[in-house]
């Protein structure tokens, strides 16, 4: 009975035989699934989509980088300026002033003083004058009195001629007496004169030496203050600059939020697609996609380019 | 007097960047946060210049300068163009509705400024 059944052992073993060649032969690769739209639709808007998030990334990078540099320059630019105008040089000014206040009020002391003896010598001066008309007067009264002891006078009455000569030797007296006073009066004016020019003489160089060092410090100081004054222009300037810079950089909010804009608004196209039955093709979802681009980077991505900034002319006239 | 300008976008930090240097130039601003909110500010007052962005929630650019220069006190109120758009068919547009001049952002406020400065009504 076995004999008949020979065959059966001989396909058993061939089946075993057969299984266990299979099983050491290395295994073939899974066939690709057939590509379904929403898998072929997604290889091919992911890596976009991507590339626009890369994109967004790196402008806002950049822009905070700038940014945060061109802050920095502003706080730097700003310190600089506080110390230009910093404590110590507002105290050197007030100190300038006040050592020129007090040299100047030494230099109208001096000069009261000349002022003081000049009026004194003047003073002086005019009472010998007064001395010297007064002398004159009686000088002239004694003429007269000569004149009347002439021809006629003489003989005419014994005691008139020695009225007269009483009259003529008291006005001789008067005139030796203010004729020494006047002596007197000549030698004091001549002494305070001769004291007066040494005098005048100093204070005159004193005094233009004094003027020479006030102006000398209010010089430097106008020097410091237009070096300081070109220094905070340099620097308002610079910060300028560094404005300008901020509101370029600032600007790249708008290029980041429309690139995201953008892209919410293809994912949400893309979850309003899954439930429909037919998809559109990779190429005509693309093509609408790329439609909505408004930069030449977003473009760039679009084709597969670097997520690098196009610079571009920043005005056209019309 | 000082010249007045209306600034028209959706973006507040874009509206301020432009504020900023025009008011630092002397200018007098006026803002809109789309072109529907800046046909409300064309009430008559005089303008010398008007500088909008394109692409805007409401109502965008282009349409907005088309019914401006509907307008008879606004016919020749130059018109500055400032945007991302750098495509020509959107610039051919921009003429054609009687934009003077397209300035792409990111600028330069000085850029931006010498363009005002051109165009700017007396």
């Amino acid at each position: 009975m076995l004999a008949d059944r020979w065959w059966l052992g001989a396909l058993v073993g061939l089946f075993i035989g057969g299984a266990f060649y299979l099983t050491c032969l290395p295994a073939p690769a899974p066939p690709p699934p057939p590509p379904d739209g929403l898998a072929a639709l997604l290889h091919q808007v992911l890596p976009i989509w991507h590339g626009h998030v890369e994109l967004a990334r790196t402008q806002t990078q950049a822009a905070i980088d700038t940014l945060s540099a061109r802050f920095a320059a502003i706080n730097d630019r700003l310190g600089h300026s506080r110390q230009l105008s910093s404590e110590p040089r507002e105290v050197r000014m007030q100190q300038l002033l006040h050592d020129a206040d007090q040299q100047l009020a030494t230099l109208a002391q001096a000069l009261e003083r000349i002022l003081q003896s000049r009026q004194a010598l003047q003073g002086k001066l005019e009472g010998l004058a007064a001395a010297n008309d007064e002398i004159r007067q009686l000088a002239l009264q004694n003429e007269q009195l000569a004149g009347q002891t002439g021809v006629s006078d003489l003989l005419s009455s014994e005691q008139s001629w020695q009225q007269l000569a009483q009259r003529a030797a008291a006005n001789s007296r008067q005139i030796v007496l203010r004729t020494k006073a006047a002596r007197q009066q000549i030698q004091a004016a001549v002494i305070a004169a001769a004291q007066l020019p040494d005098g005048a003489d100093g204070v005159v160089e004193n005094s233009r030496a004094l003027i020479g060092q006030v102006l000398a410090g209010f010089g430097q100081a106008a020097t410091a203050l237009m070096a300081t004054v070109d220094q905070m222009a340099a620097e308002n300037r610079a910060v300028d600059q560094e404005v300008g810079e901020i509101l370029v950089n600032l600007q790249f909010q708008d290029r980041i939020g429309q690139i995201l804009e953008q892209l919410q608004g293809d994912i949400a196209r893309l979850q309003a697609s899954a439930c429909e039955a037919a998809l559109p093709s990779p190429q005509q979802w693309l093509a609408a996609l790329e439609q909505t681009y408004t930069t030449p980077e977003q473009r760039q991505v679009h084709v597969g380019g670097g997520a690098r900034l196009t610079p571009q002319a920043q005005v056209d006239f019309f | 007097m000082e010249k007045s300008i209306l600034i028209v976008d959706d973006s507040f930090s874009l509206r301020q960047t432009i504020s900023i240097a025009l008011k630092a130039a002397g200018y007098d601003v006026v803002e809109a946060s789309d072109g529907r909110e800046a046909l409300k500010k064309l009430d008559g007052r005089k303008f010398n210049l008007v500088i909008s962005d394109l692409n805007m929630p409401n109502m965008d650019g282009l349409d907005f300068v088309r019914e401006m220069k509907q307008m008879t006190a606004y016919r020749f109120t130059p018109v500055i163009m400032v945007t991302t758009e750098s495509g020509e068919t959107f610039k051919q547009e921009g003429r054609a509705a009687g934009i003077r001049a397209w300035v792409h952002k990111p600028f330069q406020p000085a850029v931006l400024l010498d363009a005002v400065a051109k165009l700017v009504l007396p």
